[in-house]
């Protein structure tokens, strides 16, 4: 047992401790001076969803993950239920009905869709017996694009790519040819622009989305033409990146600015990390995710089935999707679609959801299985 | 698992390392970029949006007349301001306040609901809105503050030379614009700290700076007069079927302007409805042909520069030809030998024109100078103009005949009044103004000075002012008389030079300029008529007028008759009947009675008082309108100039339309030719051979 504990990956578990302590002081930062809550309960919440998190990912790090192949399925379609369920029945926040209650928690099934998307994906993908052909990405890509369809329709644009993005990671892991992936998603993604374009040169109607989404999507290219819009707070995440500086101005040092900065200790978390502890200090924050990526591709490399395999990658492309996304949009780089960063954002379903996955990169080492060679 | 699937893996993970990596390498030139090099921008618009700036305004300078009757004051009203970012619905406030202020739900949704830290709802909230806006209850975001307003206590009395102030309490038209500097004082400001709400942070300090509030401005002005003048010039132009009219009313002695009229006068409370030529300050800002009453300045300089003595004369033929051109007097007959004195009273052109080309440009022009007839006077009103003088080397000889009697130029009536008042006041020129003092925000009062420069010596003056004491007393100018008051004036009939600089030809200008009472004048009077119909010349439509309000002026001022009063004169009413409303008002207006008309018709038909009757000078002769068309016809005014062509067509109750200049050679319809009353004779001038 003791042996067998020993070969968990120490790396991985010391980055993710420094991340969410990182996170509490940047929570606490953030939320110092909002009105009608003491100073202490965003950080004490968030340290609760860390235990409860701990909790989850000690339980399913101890479970074998090929005992999970069999609860795939029902994952997905419990994944399926909750997401129709924000539909018809959610609460809603800024605009977008994300949330369902249960008792006296609210919670986000689209943050736990990702994980158990990655169970399903892994199970489907590795029951394939080949990925060469055009009809092997047939299944895959319905069986994606039904939970995307459904966060987009909350809309939740940003949980909807993530789920595109872990797709055609396990795709690529699961040896699906690589022009047929560049064809298909970078040919969609060149179909999107060009329609954008058409759209906007030619008035051509957009499908999928209004156009004031549109232009709240793309305001990034240009914040300062809505400065007290739409480009409101990609202005503000800007200031406080750059209040920052070199080295930061320090917990709780500004409280003025943060004051300025929607959704400061969610979306937008990344910026109070360079605002407080400067380009240091977020710089760091990205290498601590970049370590995270890599000693978890070390952990996929050792593992000897597929299901394992694709399990790790599709857990790794969730967690490095959505720092590249978070970090991006607070940077002006990418649209603002409401990613949290993970193990970094507060919020208990994000939270949970993460710790879930790593539980699972966890369990691939725990269990690592008979070592089947084939030549 | 196959060894070949485990090659792909490794090979593929190592592709998405690399993927990752790229894409990683980005973000970290991004965030230097952001953090370290633009760093400096960003620092600054945090800085700029966490300051609220609440701009505390001054309060604007009283502005009164001489003798301290407010013109313009401020008196305090509310403003409504919001901070949109505490508002929590926006909407919902938008749709209880649009009923409150009168403005759309749209509009104001759009304010409330942007992230902006502060904006202005609403500048003029009355208190009845502010009660109701403080009924809906206390609002975050949402706050009244006091602010000033501009009011004008005496309608449009001075409008136009008191001016106006625009919604941001800037001057943009008379003493308020010209003085809008001393009047508007400093705003000050509150710099506080806010957060993203726009709450006010204290605790990080308050800067404050007071508003210093504005001087205020004590004209020149003096309301009664102001308001004889505005009355007077009203009443006359109805009276004279005027298109339009001003008075200059200053004290000769100073150049400080006790009055100035024109019409309509705009009234400042309600500025927005108003066209902006309304607000032109018509006797600074338009220029004239003098016509005239020109002929001091221009009697002035020729005993100045000795081309004329007290005892010089000339023989006046009732024209002269210069430059091949012919020239007329006012009665193409002449008259005979006339002195100095003669061709002022007289208002001789021949003898004004051989003076002017005996002078000579340099000399004429060195003149215009210093009378500032060339020039701005530099009255401290907007806008004002320089006149039109044509260039000293492309004057001819016949332009100066003709500048010498005040035509081929144009000046400002306020030029006029000044170069006029040189001579009043012994040869000294006195800058016009209408600002008298500043009152300091400490109590104090500054006076504000003007220049003032001698042009002429005082015999030459003397003698000038004696050739225009006769015109009054038995010149052209002799309706102009006040009894119990000496005064000196000049007549002036002119060409109309259109508020847009172009002349307007066929329509004149009846001028005239007079001061006193002598021998120390307490006023000077400039009265101009636009296009008067019937009677067009300055001594008689525009002297009667002079002495209607001269006479009042010296009521009001309590100024003691300084000659005998005459005895009532008495004067026996003409029979009209018959005669076209032309003639009729030639007849009586020319007797110094006023004339008023009833009914349509084209001939008098009856009149009161009757035929007979003994009556004082300046009463009213009601003349009842009726009666059929009379046989007449076109007068014949081929050979006359423009000026006698026109009065012998007005004679007959025709107007002119003419073309050209000179002489009359053709006119249509032709002498004799049957034509209605009211009807147009167009006639062609050119230069005689």
């Amino acid at each position: 047992m003791v042996q067998r504990l020993l070969r968990i990956d120490f790396g991985l578990l010391l980055v993710v401790a420094l991340i969410s302590l990182g996170s509490l002081l940047t929570i606490a930062s953030a939320t110092r001076s909002l009105p009608g809550v003491s100073p202490a309960y965003y950080p004490e919440h968030q340290l609760i969803w860390l235990v409860f998190g701990v909790i989850a990912m000690v339980a399913v790090a101890s479970v074998d993950y090929r005992n999970l192949r069999p609860y795939a399925s029902w994952a997905y379609a419990i994944a399926l239920l909750l997401l129709a369920l924000v539909l018809v029945h959610g609460s809603s926040a800024l605009g977008a009905v994300r949330w369902i209650k249960i008792g006296p928690f609210q919670l986000q099934p689209s943050e736990f869709a990702k994980v158990f998307l990655v169970v399903g994906l892994a199970d489907l993908l590795a029951a394939k017996k080949s990925m060469n052909r055009w009809r092997d990405l047939v299944s895959p890509i319905l069986f994606t694009a039904v939970p995307a369809a459904l966060v987009f329709k909350q809309p939740d644009l940003g949980t909807a790519l993530i789920f595109v993005a872990i797709l055609i990671v396990m795709l690529f892991m699961a040896g699906a040819r690589v022009w047929h992936l560049l064809l298909l998603f970078g040919g969609g993604m060149g179909l999107m622009v060009l329609w954008i374009y058409v759209h906007l040169r030619f008035h051509v109607p957009l499908p999928l989305i209004h156009s004031y989404q549109l232009s709240r999507l793309l305001i990034f290219l240009d914040p300062n033409a809505d400065p007290n819009g739409s480009g409101y707070n990609i202005i503000q995440s800007l200031i406080s990146l750059g209040s920052g500086g070199l080295y930061g101005l320090g917990l709780h040092s500004n409280q003025a600015i943060l004051s300025f900065l929607p959704e400061s200790s969610t979306d937008f978390i990344f910026a109070v990390v360079g605002l407080d502890f400067g380009f240091v200090g977020a710089g760091v924050l990205l290498v601590l995710y970049l370590v995270f990526v890599w000693r978890g591709l070390n952990v996929v490399s050792d593992v000897h089935d597929q299901f394992g395999i694709l399990l790790g990658a599709g857990v790794l492309a969730m967690i490095a999707t959505q720092v590249l996304m978070n970090a991006g949009m607070a940077m002006a780089v990418l649209p603002v679609v409401g990613v949290p960063l993970p193990f970094f954002s507060y919020g208990g379903s994000s939270v949970l959801a993460d710790f879930i996955g790593l539980g699972m990169l966890l369990s691939l080492r725990l269990h690592p299985g008979q070592l089947t060679f084939r030549s | 698992m196959h060894a070949s699937y485990r090659r792909l893996i490794a090979r593929r993970t190592l592709s998405v390392i690399i993927i990752l990596g790229i894409l990683s390498l980005g973000l970290f030139v991004r965030l230097l970029y952001l953090q370290v090099i633009a760093a400096p921008v960003y620092g600054r618009g945090a800085l700029l949006e966490q300051y609220a700036r609440l701009p505390l305004p001054p309060e604007r300078g009283t502005i009164t007349d001489r003798n301290g009757r407010v013109l313009a004051l401020e008196t305090p009203g509310e403003a409504l301001w919001a901070m949109p970012r505490s508002i929590a619905h926006p909407l919902a406030m938008a749709r209880a306040l649009s009923p409150i202020l009168g403005e759309s739900t749209a509009n104001l949704a759009k304010v409330l609901s942007s992230h902006a830290t502060f904006a202005w709802l609403s500048y003029h909230v009355s208190v009845g809105q502010a009660a109701r806006i403080q009924a809906l209850g206390p609002y975050d975001g949402l706050g009244l503050q006091p602010v000033s307003w501009r009011l004008y206590p005496q309608g449009n009395l001075a409008g136009a030379a008191v001016g106006f102030v625009g919604v941001d309490q800037t001057g943009l038209a008379g003493v308020e614009e010209s003085y809008n500097r001393q009047l508007s004082g400093h705003p000050g400001e509150e710099i506080v700290k806010v957060d993203a709400l726009g709450n006010p942070l204290p605790q990080y300090g308050v800067h404050k700076t007071t508003a210093v509030a504005g001087d205020g401005l004590q004209t020149t002005l003096d309301l009664s007069i102001q308001a004889f003048a505005q009355r007077d010039l009203a009443a006359a132009i109805k009276l004279r079927h005027a298109s339009g009219g001003r008075i200059v009313v200053l004290n000769p002695s100073t150049g400080a302007i006790l009055a100035l009229a024109q019409n309509p006068e705009p009234d400042p409370a309600n500025w927005q409805s108003y066209a902006q030529i309304d607000w032109a300050d018509e006797p600074i800002q338009f220029a004239f042909e003098p016509g005239s009453t020109i002929k001091p300045v221009t009697a002035a300089a020729a005993l100045t520069t000795g081309v004329a003595t007290p005892s010089w004369s000339i023989v006046d033929k009732g024209s002269m030809v210069i430059d091949g051109v012919r020239i007329f007097d006012w009665i193409p007959t002449g008259f005979g030998r006339l002195t100095f004195d003669g061709i002022m009273e007289q208002s001789s052109d021949v003898g004004f024109a051989t003076l002017a080309i005996a002078i000579g440009a340099p000399a004429l022009y060195h003149f215009y100078d210093i009378f500032h007839l060339d020039r701005p006077t530099g009255i401290d009103l907007p806008g004002e103009t320089g006149g039109l003088v044509p260039p000293e080397n492309q004057a001819t000889k016949l332009d100066l005949g003709e500048m010498g009697f005040g035509q081929t130029i144009a000046v400002s009536p306020i030029q006029l009044a000044a170069a006029v008042a040189a001579v009043a006041d012994g040869g000294v020129w006195h800058t016009p103004h209408i600002g008298r003092a500043l009152l300091l925000p400490d109590g104090s009062h500054q006076k504000l000075r003007f220049a003032s420069q001698r042009v002429v010596s005082t015999v030459v003056a003397r003698e000038v002012q004696a050739a225009m004491i006769k015109v009054v007393t038995k010149g052209t100018g002799n309706l102009a008389q006040v009894k119990g008051y000496e005064i000196a004036g000049k007549t002036g009939t002119a060409n109309v030079v259109g508020k847009a600089g172009k002349f307007k030809t066929g329509d004149f200008l009846a001028s005239f300029v007079g001061y006193g009472p002598l021998p120390n004048p307490k006023v000077l009077i400039l009265v101009q008529l636009d296009d008067p119909k019937g009677l067009f010349y300055g001594g008689d439509v525009s002297a009667p007028l002079f002495s209607q309000l001269f006479g009042q002026i010296m009521d009001y001022l309590g100024v003691p008759a300084t000659t005998a009063v005459l005895p009532a004169q008495h004067v026996t009413v003409p029979r009209l009947a018959g005669l076209t409303y032309a003639e009729a008002a030639l007849r009586v207006e020319g007797l110094g009675l006023l004339m008023r008309s009833q009914g349509a018709g084209t001939l008098v038909a009856g009149q009161r008082p009757a035929p007979g009757t003994k009556v004082s000078p300046g009463s009213t002769v009601t003349v009842q309108m009726g009666g059929a068309k009379r046989a007449g016809g076109v007068p014949d005014v081929l050979g006359m100039t423009v000026q006698q062509a026109y009065a012998a067509l007005a004679a007959q109750g025709y107007r002119m339309v003419p073309q050209g200049s000179g002489v009359a050679a053709q006119e249509r319809p032709g002498p004799g030719a049957k034509l209605k009353t009211g009807g147009s004779v167009t006639v062609v001038f050119t230069a005689p051979p």
